[in-house]
Protein backbone atom coordinates (compact mmCIF):
# COMPACT_ATOMS: atom_id res chain seq x y z
CA UNK A 1 0.00 0.00 0.00
CA UNK A 2 1.79 2.75 -1.07
CA UNK A 3 0.29 5.81 0.50
CA UNK A 4 0.77 3.89 3.76
CA UNK A 5 4.51 4.40 3.32
CA UNK A 6 6.11 7.34 4.01
CA UNK A 7 9.94 8.12 3.21
CA UNK A 8 11.87 7.65 6.35
CA UNK A 9 12.97 11.84 5.61
CA UNK A 10 9.73 12.92 5.90
CA UNK A 11 9.15 11.55 9.37
CA UNK A 12 12.61 12.62 10.49
CA UNK A 13 13.11 16.15 9.53
CA UNK A 14 10.69 17.46 11.82
CA UNK A 15 12.31 16.05 14.32
CA UNK A 16 15.64 17.29 13.28
CA UNK A 17 14.80 20.85 12.79
CA UNK A 18 13.81 20.79 16.47
CA UNK A 19 16.72 19.23 17.31
CA UNK A 20 19.10 22.05 15.50
CA UNK A 21 16.67 24.68 16.72
CA UNK A 22 17.25 23.48 20.11
CA UNK A 23 20.79 22.96 19.79
CA UNK A 24 21.59 26.68 18.48
CA UNK A 25 19.09 28.44 20.78
CA UNK A 26 21.28 26.56 23.56
CA UNK A 27 24.37 28.04 21.91
CA UNK A 28 23.35 31.63 21.49
CA UNK A 29 21.67 31.36 25.31
CA UNK A 30 25.14 30.50 26.87
CA UNK A 31 26.99 32.43 24.50
CA UNK A 32 28.94 30.02 22.77
CA UNK A 33 27.50 31.86 19.65
CA UNK A 34 28.25 35.67 20.39
CA UNK A 35 25.71 38.68 20.00
CA UNK A 36 26.26 39.83 16.40
CA UNK A 37 28.00 36.98 15.10
CA UNK A 38 27.57 35.96 11.29
CA UNK A 39 25.75 32.22 11.30
CA UNK A 40 27.17 31.30 7.67
CA UNK A 41 25.49 28.19 6.28
CA UNK A 42 28.43 25.99 5.54
CA UNK A 43 29.66 26.64 8.96
CA UNK A 44 26.42 25.68 10.46
CA UNK A 45 26.54 22.42 8.52
CA UNK A 46 30.01 21.27 9.01
CA UNK A 47 29.33 21.76 12.86
CA UNK A 48 25.89 20.18 13.86
CA UNK A 49 26.76 17.13 10.76
CA UNK A 50 23.10 18.11 8.93
CA UNK A 51 21.67 19.70 5.96
CA UNK A 52 21.22 23.21 4.83
CA UNK A 53 17.12 22.53 5.09
CA UNK A 54 16.96 21.56 8.72
CA UNK A 55 19.82 24.35 9.71
CA UNK A 56 17.53 27.13 7.74
CA UNK A 57 14.22 26.27 9.28
CA UNK A 58 15.76 26.26 13.16
CA UNK A 59 16.84 29.93 11.85
CA UNK A 60 13.75 30.86 10.63
CA UNK A 61 12.34 29.69 13.80
CA UNK A 62 14.90 31.50 15.71
CA UNK A 63 14.18 35.00 13.78
CA UNK A 64 10.55 34.70 14.69
CA UNK A 65 11.57 34.74 18.74
CA UNK A 66 14.10 37.43 18.47
CA UNK A 67 17.19 35.70 18.42
CA UNK A 68 18.58 35.70 15.19
CA UNK A 69 18.70 38.72 12.73
CA UNK A 70 18.14 37.46 9.20
CA UNK A 71 18.85 40.08 6.09
CA UNK A 72 18.21 38.42 2.95
CA UNK A 73 21.54 37.84 1.09
CA UNK A 74 23.34 40.17 3.17
CA UNK A 75 23.41 38.42 6.64
CA UNK A 76 22.39 35.95 9.05
CA UNK A 77 23.82 36.72 12.48
CA UNK A 78 23.16 35.72 16.04
CA UNK A 79 20.56 39.12 17.49
CA UNK A 80 22.95 41.70 19.10
CA UNK A 81 21.58 43.28 21.96
CA UNK A 82 19.12 45.77 21.55
CA UNK A 83 17.97 47.59 24.93
CA UNK A 84 14.95 49.14 23.33
CA UNK A 85 12.94 45.85 22.18
CA UNK A 86 13.16 44.94 26.16
CA UNK A 87 10.51 47.30 26.70
CA UNK A 88 8.30 46.18 23.51
CA UNK A 89 8.94 42.53 24.64
CA UNK A 90 7.99 43.49 28.20
CA UNK A 91 4.34 45.28 26.87
CA UNK A 92 3.81 41.86 25.37
CA UNK A 93 4.64 39.76 28.72
CA UNK A 94 3.02 42.18 31.03
CA UNK A 95 -0.06 42.21 29.18
CA UNK A 96 0.03 38.63 29.12
CA UNK A 97 0.83 37.75 32.60
CA UNK A 98 -2.31 40.54 33.38
CA UNK A 99 -4.49 38.21 31.37
CA UNK A 100 -2.78 34.89 32.93
CA UNK A 101 -3.65 36.13 36.46
CA UNK A 102 -7.04 37.22 35.57
CA UNK A 103 -7.75 33.84 34.25
CA UNK A 104 -6.14 32.01 37.18
CA UNK A 105 -7.93 33.46 39.68
CA UNK A 106 -11.42 32.85 37.74
CA UNK A 107 -10.28 29.46 37.70
CA UNK A 108 -8.81 28.30 40.64
CA UNK A 109 -9.80 27.11 44.27
CA UNK A 110 -8.24 28.19 47.59
CA UNK A 111 -5.27 25.45 47.82
CA UNK A 112 -3.67 25.93 44.03
CA UNK A 113 -4.15 29.72 45.10
CA UNK A 114 -1.97 29.54 47.57
CA UNK A 115 0.36 27.45 45.55
CA UNK A 116 0.48 30.27 43.14
CA UNK A 117 1.15 32.74 46.31
CA UNK A 118 4.03 30.91 47.96
CA UNK A 119 5.81 30.53 44.28
CA UNK A 120 5.30 34.96 43.80
CA UNK A 121 6.66 35.47 48.08
CA UNK A 122 9.27 32.68 46.98
CA UNK A 123 10.44 34.51 44.43
CA UNK A 124 10.09 37.89 46.20
CA UNK A 125 12.51 36.54 49.23
CA UNK A 126 15.24 34.85 46.26
CA UNK A 127 14.73 38.70 44.65
CA UNK A 128 15.89 40.13 48.27
CA UNK A 129 18.95 38.18 48.80
CA UNK A 130 20.28 39.15 45.06
CA UNK A 131 19.60 42.79 46.83
CA UNK A 132 21.32 41.75 49.59
CA UNK A 133 24.43 40.42 47.25
CA UNK A 134 24.29 37.32 48.46
CA UNK A 135 23.20 35.63 44.99
CA UNK A 136 23.98 36.55 41.32
CA UNK A 137 21.42 38.88 39.27
CA UNK A 138 20.38 36.53 36.78
CA UNK A 139 18.84 34.81 39.91
CA UNK A 140 17.09 36.92 40.35
CA UNK A 141 15.80 37.26 36.75
CA UNK A 142 15.19 33.99 36.18
CA UNK A 143 12.80 34.04 39.58
CA UNK A 144 10.80 36.70 38.39
CA UNK A 145 9.95 35.70 35.44
CA UNK A 146 9.56 31.92 36.73
CA UNK A 147 6.87 33.21 39.71
CA UNK A 148 5.11 35.36 37.13
CA UNK A 149 5.38 32.35 34.25
CA UNK A 150 3.31 30.64 36.63
CA UNK A 151 -0.17 33.21 36.67
CA UNK A 152 -0.28 31.57 33.09
CA UNK A 153 0.35 27.94 33.91
CA UNK A 154 -2.07 27.76 36.36
CA UNK A 155 -4.91 28.26 33.93
CA UNK A 156 -5.66 25.98 31.02
CA UNK A 157 -5.07 28.98 28.04
CA UNK A 158 -2.86 27.39 25.83
CA UNK A 159 -2.50 30.23 23.38
CA UNK A 160 -1.79 32.27 26.12
CA UNK A 161 0.98 29.82 27.38
CA UNK A 162 2.50 28.94 23.80
CA UNK A 163 2.88 33.17 22.96
CA UNK A 164 4.02 34.09 26.28
CA UNK A 165 6.76 31.22 25.91
CA UNK A 166 7.52 32.56 22.60
CA UNK A 167 7.98 36.38 24.17
CA UNK A 168 9.69 35.53 26.86
CA UNK A 169 12.79 33.74 24.90
CA UNK A 170 14.01 37.24 23.16
CA UNK A 171 12.75 38.77 26.55
CA UNK A 172 15.34 36.95 28.73
CA UNK A 173 18.19 37.06 25.98
CA UNK A 174 17.75 40.63 25.83
CA UNK A 175 18.21 41.37 29.67
CA UNK A 176 21.14 38.81 29.69
CA UNK A 177 22.67 41.10 26.61
CA UNK A 178 21.51 44.40 29.35
CA UNK A 179 24.71 46.08 30.73
CA UNK A 180 22.11 47.40 33.70
CA UNK A 181 20.07 45.36 35.96
CA UNK A 182 16.60 45.82 37.17
CA UNK A 183 15.94 47.57 39.97
CA UNK A 184 15.29 44.55 42.27
CA UNK A 185 14.12 46.06 45.27
CA UNK A 186 11.30 47.22 42.96
CA UNK A 187 10.82 44.03 41.47
CA UNK A 188 10.41 42.20 44.98
CA UNK A 189 7.93 44.87 46.16
CA UNK A 190 5.63 44.73 42.90
CA UNK A 191 6.02 40.85 43.27
CA UNK A 192 4.97 41.15 47.13
CA UNK A 193 2.06 43.14 45.81
CA UNK A 194 0.97 40.59 42.93
CA UNK A 195 0.80 38.08 45.70
CA UNK A 196 -1.33 39.34 48.54
CA UNK A 197 -3.03 40.64 45.53
CA UNK A 198 -3.82 36.82 44.33
CA UNK A 199 -4.70 35.53 47.60
CA UNK A 200 -7.23 38.11 48.38
CA UNK A 201 -8.64 37.23 44.57
CA UNK A 202 -8.30 40.88 43.90
CA UNK A 203 -7.93 40.89 39.75
CA UNK A 204 -7.93 44.66 39.71
CA UNK A 205 -4.51 45.02 41.98
CA UNK A 206 -3.31 41.61 40.23
CA UNK A 207 -3.61 43.59 36.83
CA UNK A 208 -2.17 47.04 38.54
CA UNK A 209 0.47 45.33 40.24
CA UNK A 210 1.65 43.45 37.19
CA UNK A 211 1.79 46.90 35.14
CA UNK A 212 4.26 47.98 37.57
CA UNK A 213 6.83 45.65 35.65
CA UNK A 214 6.34 47.70 32.47
CA UNK A 215 7.60 50.97 34.22
CA UNK A 216 10.71 48.78 36.17
CA UNK A 217 11.51 47.68 32.51
CA UNK A 218 11.04 51.20 30.65
CA UNK A 219 13.79 52.60 33.69
CA UNK A 220 16.18 49.85 32.94
CA UNK A 221 16.32 51.05 28.86
CA UNK A 222 15.55 55.08 29.45
CA UNK A 223 18.25 56.05 31.93
CA UNK A 224 21.51 54.26 30.33
CA UNK A 225 23.64 57.07 31.89
CA UNK A 226 23.24 56.31 35.91
CA UNK A 227 25.48 53.12 35.35
CA UNK A 228 24.37 49.77 36.26
CA UNK A 229 25.42 47.63 39.48
CA UNK B 1 30.83 51.87 1.76
CA UNK B 2 27.54 51.60 0.06
CA UNK B 3 25.35 48.91 0.89
CA UNK B 4 24.65 46.68 -2.44
CA UNK B 5 21.84 47.62 -3.66
CA UNK B 6 18.30 45.88 -4.07
CA UNK B 7 20.00 42.14 -2.82
CA UNK B 8 17.71 39.34 -4.31
CA UNK B 9 16.47 36.79 -1.44
CA UNK B 10 18.26 33.23 -1.77
CA UNK B 11 16.18 30.69 -3.56
CA UNK B 12 15.32 27.87 -1.98
CA UNK B 13 14.09 29.90 0.81
CA UNK B 14 12.03 32.55 -1.42
CA UNK B 15 10.83 29.66 -2.97
CA UNK B 16 9.82 28.15 0.45
CA UNK B 17 7.73 31.39 0.76
CA UNK B 18 6.17 31.65 -1.87
CA UNK B 19 4.14 28.50 -1.50
CA UNK B 20 3.96 29.11 2.17
CA UNK B 21 1.73 32.19 0.67
CA UNK B 22 -0.09 30.24 -1.64
CA UNK B 23 -0.93 27.79 0.78
CA UNK B 24 -1.95 29.79 4.04
CA UNK B 25 -4.09 32.22 1.03
CA UNK B 26 -5.92 29.38 -0.16
CA UNK B 27 -6.02 28.25 3.57
CA UNK B 28 -7.78 31.17 4.43
CA UNK B 29 -10.21 32.03 1.21
CA UNK B 30 -11.34 28.36 2.07
CA UNK B 31 -10.10 26.94 -1.14
CA UNK B 32 -8.32 24.58 0.94
CA UNK B 33 -11.44 23.77 3.39
CA UNK B 34 -10.58 22.54 7.21
CA UNK B 35 -10.05 19.04 7.20
CA UNK B 36 -8.99 19.10 3.66
CA UNK B 37 -6.17 16.16 2.81
CA UNK B 38 -3.03 17.68 2.05
CA UNK B 39 -0.78 15.05 -0.47
CA UNK B 40 2.78 16.13 -1.37
CA UNK B 41 1.98 14.85 -5.12
CA UNK B 42 -1.08 16.80 -5.81
CA UNK B 43 0.47 20.20 -4.05
CA UNK B 44 3.99 19.68 -6.15
CA UNK B 45 1.91 19.54 -9.77
CA UNK B 46 -0.55 22.70 -8.23
CA UNK B 47 2.37 24.33 -7.61
CA UNK B 48 4.41 23.70 -10.05
CA UNK B 49 7.36 22.98 -7.49
CA UNK B 50 9.62 20.37 -6.15
CA UNK B 51 8.63 18.35 -2.44
CA UNK B 52 11.04 20.18 -0.57
CA UNK B 53 9.46 23.60 -0.29
CA UNK B 54 6.11 21.85 -0.13
CA UNK B 55 7.28 19.78 2.74
CA UNK B 56 8.80 23.15 4.40
CA UNK B 57 5.95 25.46 4.15
CA UNK B 58 3.44 22.50 5.63
CA UNK B 59 5.69 22.31 8.59
CA UNK B 60 5.64 26.14 9.02
CA UNK B 61 1.79 26.24 8.53
CA UNK B 62 1.75 23.19 10.90
CA UNK B 63 3.76 25.04 13.40
CA UNK B 64 1.54 27.58 13.40
CA UNK B 65 -2.01 25.83 13.80
CA UNK B 66 -3.32 25.86 10.41
CA UNK B 67 -2.20 22.03 9.51
CA UNK B 68 -3.04 19.18 11.03
CA UNK B 69 0.49 16.62 10.77
CA UNK B 70 0.92 13.22 11.71
CA UNK B 71 4.00 11.54 10.69
CA UNK B 72 3.10 8.76 8.88
CA UNK B 73 -0.78 9.11 8.80
CA UNK B 74 -2.35 12.46 7.84
CA UNK B 75 -1.35 16.19 7.04
CA UNK B 76 -4.50 18.11 6.89
CA UNK B 77 -6.18 21.48 6.48
CA UNK B 78 -6.84 21.89 10.17
CA UNK B 79 -10.78 21.78 11.52
CA UNK B 80 -12.77 23.82 13.81
CA UNK B 81 -11.28 23.21 17.25
CA UNK B 82 -13.33 25.38 20.34
CA UNK B 83 -11.01 25.67 22.38
CA UNK B 84 -8.34 26.91 20.44
CA UNK B 85 -10.76 29.23 18.73
CA UNK B 86 -11.91 31.13 22.48
CA UNK B 87 -8.63 31.07 23.99
CA UNK B 88 -7.18 32.87 20.47
CA UNK B 89 -9.67 34.92 20.79
CA UNK B 90 -8.65 36.29 24.52
CA UNK B 91 -5.04 36.53 23.75
CA UNK B 92 -5.96 38.49 21.70
CA UNK B 93 -8.73 41.03 22.95
CA UNK B 94 -6.27 41.59 25.74
CA UNK B 95 -3.53 42.81 23.31
CA UNK B 96 -6.12 44.84 21.66
CA UNK B 97 -7.78 46.15 25.26
CA UNK B 98 -3.86 47.71 26.23
CA UNK B 99 -3.67 49.31 22.50
CA UNK B 100 -6.87 50.82 23.46
CA UNK B 101 -6.71 52.43 26.56
CA UNK B 102 -3.46 53.60 25.07
CA UNK B 103 -4.22 55.17 22.16
CA UNK B 104 -8.28 56.20 22.29
CA UNK B 105 -7.80 59.26 24.93
CA UNK B 106 -5.63 60.62 22.68
CA UNK B 107 -7.55 60.10 19.90
CA UNK B 108 -8.13 62.90 16.88
CA UNK B 109 -11.23 63.32 14.90
CA UNK B 110 -9.56 61.57 12.01
CA UNK B 111 -9.35 58.19 14.08
CA UNK B 112 -12.77 58.44 14.52
CA UNK B 113 -13.57 59.32 11.19
CA UNK B 114 -11.92 56.63 9.69
CA UNK B 115 -13.41 54.34 12.82
CA UNK B 116 -16.61 55.05 11.90
CA UNK B 117 -16.28 54.76 7.49
CA UNK B 118 -14.72 50.86 8.97
CA UNK B 119 -18.24 50.27 10.88
CA UNK B 120 -20.18 51.32 7.93
CA UNK B 121 -18.01 48.98 6.19
CA UNK B 122 -18.49 45.93 8.37
CA UNK B 123 -22.24 46.61 8.59
CA UNK B 124 -22.66 46.72 4.86
CA UNK B 125 -20.56 43.70 4.34
CA UNK B 126 -22.86 41.49 7.02
CA UNK B 127 -25.86 42.73 5.73
CA UNK B 128 -24.56 41.41 2.33
CA UNK B 129 -24.28 37.90 3.99
CA UNK B 130 -27.82 37.98 4.40
CA UNK B 131 -27.94 35.54 7.67
CA UNK B 132 -25.23 32.96 5.37
CA UNK B 133 -21.64 32.29 6.19
CA UNK B 134 -19.50 35.19 6.65
CA UNK B 135 -17.49 36.45 3.63
CA UNK B 136 -13.80 37.33 3.51
CA UNK B 137 -15.04 40.63 3.41
CA UNK B 138 -16.76 40.73 6.53
CA UNK B 139 -14.20 38.92 8.96
CA UNK B 140 -11.65 41.34 7.18
CA UNK B 141 -13.78 44.32 7.83
CA UNK B 142 -14.11 43.00 11.21
CA UNK B 143 -10.63 42.10 12.03
CA UNK B 144 -9.73 45.82 10.64
CA UNK B 145 -12.06 47.17 13.04
CA UNK B 146 -11.65 45.26 16.50
CA UNK B 147 -7.72 45.80 15.67
CA UNK B 148 -7.92 49.23 14.10
CA UNK B 149 -5.97 50.42 17.48
CA UNK B 150 -3.48 47.58 18.03
CA UNK B 151 -2.29 48.11 14.37
CA UNK B 152 -1.10 51.39 14.83
CA UNK B 153 0.91 50.38 18.20
CA UNK B 154 4.18 51.96 17.84
CA UNK B 155 5.35 48.22 19.04
CA UNK B 156 6.27 46.77 16.19
CA UNK B 157 6.51 43.24 18.11
CA UNK B 158 2.51 44.22 19.39
CA UNK B 159 1.55 44.33 15.45
CA UNK B 160 3.07 40.84 14.57
CA UNK B 161 2.11 38.86 17.62
CA UNK B 162 -1.44 40.30 16.76
CA UNK B 163 -1.03 40.17 12.78
CA UNK B 164 -0.55 36.25 13.54
CA UNK B 165 -3.08 35.43 16.01
CA UNK B 166 -5.44 37.72 13.66
CA UNK B 167 -4.79 35.19 10.88
CA UNK B 168 -5.21 32.48 12.87
CA UNK B 169 -8.46 33.32 14.59
CA UNK B 170 -9.97 34.54 10.68
CA UNK B 171 -8.92 31.05 9.71
CA UNK B 172 -11.07 29.32 12.84
CA UNK B 173 -14.03 31.72 12.32
CA UNK B 174 -13.97 30.44 8.83
CA UNK B 175 -13.83 26.45 9.71
CA UNK B 176 -17.12 27.02 12.43
CA UNK B 177 -18.98 26.90 9.30
CA UNK B 178 -21.97 29.30 11.48
CA UNK B 179 -23.42 32.39 10.45
CA UNK B 180 -22.27 35.33 12.51
CA UNK B 181 -25.40 36.36 15.14
CA UNK B 182 -25.95 39.34 12.86
CA UNK B 183 -28.04 41.15 15.67
CA UNK B 184 -25.33 40.16 18.22
CA UNK B 185 -22.79 42.08 15.86
CA UNK B 186 -24.43 44.99 15.16
CA UNK B 187 -24.90 45.41 18.57
CA UNK B 188 -21.68 45.18 19.20
CA UNK B 189 -20.54 47.68 16.07
CA UNK B 190 -22.54 50.20 17.75
CA UNK B 191 -21.11 50.24 20.92
CA UNK B 192 -17.48 50.18 19.66
CA UNK B 193 -18.04 53.29 17.30
CA UNK B 194 -20.25 55.07 20.39
CA UNK B 195 -17.23 54.12 22.47
CA UNK B 196 -14.65 55.43 19.82
CA UNK B 197 -16.33 58.43 19.64
CA UNK B 198 -16.60 59.49 23.17
CA UNK B 199 -13.17 58.81 23.43
CA UNK B 200 -14.01 55.84 26.25
CA UNK B 201 -11.37 53.35 26.34
CA UNK B 202 -13.57 51.34 29.10
CA UNK B 203 -17.05 51.26 26.87
CA UNK B 204 -14.94 50.22 23.78
CA UNK B 205 -13.00 47.77 25.99
CA UNK B 206 -16.52 46.34 27.21
CA UNK B 207 -18.00 45.86 24.03
CA UNK B 208 -15.43 44.03 22.45
CA UNK B 209 -15.26 42.04 26.16
CA UNK B 210 -18.58 41.10 25.19
CA UNK B 211 -17.87 40.22 21.55
CA UNK B 212 -15.47 37.52 22.60
CA UNK B 213 -16.73 36.32 26.10
CA UNK B 214 -20.28 36.04 25.21
CA UNK B 215 -20.67 36.02 20.86
CA UNK B 216 -17.78 33.96 19.96
CA UNK B 217 -18.49 31.59 22.84
CA UNK B 218 -22.29 31.22 21.97
CA UNK B 219 -20.88 30.95 18.18
CA UNK B 220 -18.31 27.70 19.21
CA UNK B 221 -20.82 26.33 21.34
CA UNK B 222 -23.32 26.69 18.92
CA UNK B 223 -20.85 24.92 16.41
CA UNK B 224 -19.75 22.02 19.25
CA UNK B 225 -23.50 21.18 19.50
CA UNK B 226 -24.34 20.70 15.83
CA UNK B 227 -20.90 18.88 15.02
CA UNK B 228 -22.25 15.85 13.11
CA UNK B 229 -20.10 13.16 13.46
CA UNK B 230 -17.59 13.03 10.73
CA UNK B 231 -18.90 11.20 8.10
CA UNK B 232 -17.01 8.57 6.91
CA UNK B 233 -15.36 9.00 3.58
CA UNK B 234 -15.07 7.16 0.21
Amino acid sequence: MAAGITPLTAVERPLLKDLVYRRLLEAISDGTLHPGERLRDRELEAWLGVSRTPIRQALDKLQEVGLVDVEANRYTRVAPGSPGLIVDQLEIAVTLWQLGGSLTLAQVDDPVLADLARGLRVAADTVDEVVAGDRGRGTATTAVLDALRSLSTYNDNSVLARVLAQVEIGFSYQLRLSSRSIDAAAAASALRQVERAVLARDVETVVASLERFLEIGESLVLHPADGGR
Amino acid sequence: MPVPSQPAPTARSSMTDEVYGQLLDAILTGELAPGRRLVDAELTGWLGVSRTPVRQAIEKLADEGFVELQANRYTRVASFDERTFLETGRVILALHQRAVSRMLPGADDSTVAAVSRLVTDARRSLRADDGGLPSTETLRALRDLTGYFTRRSTNPLVRKTVSGLEAQMTFLTQAVARPLDEAAVGRFLDAFAAGVEDRDPDAVDAALSRLVDEDLRRLAERAADEAPEPAPVG
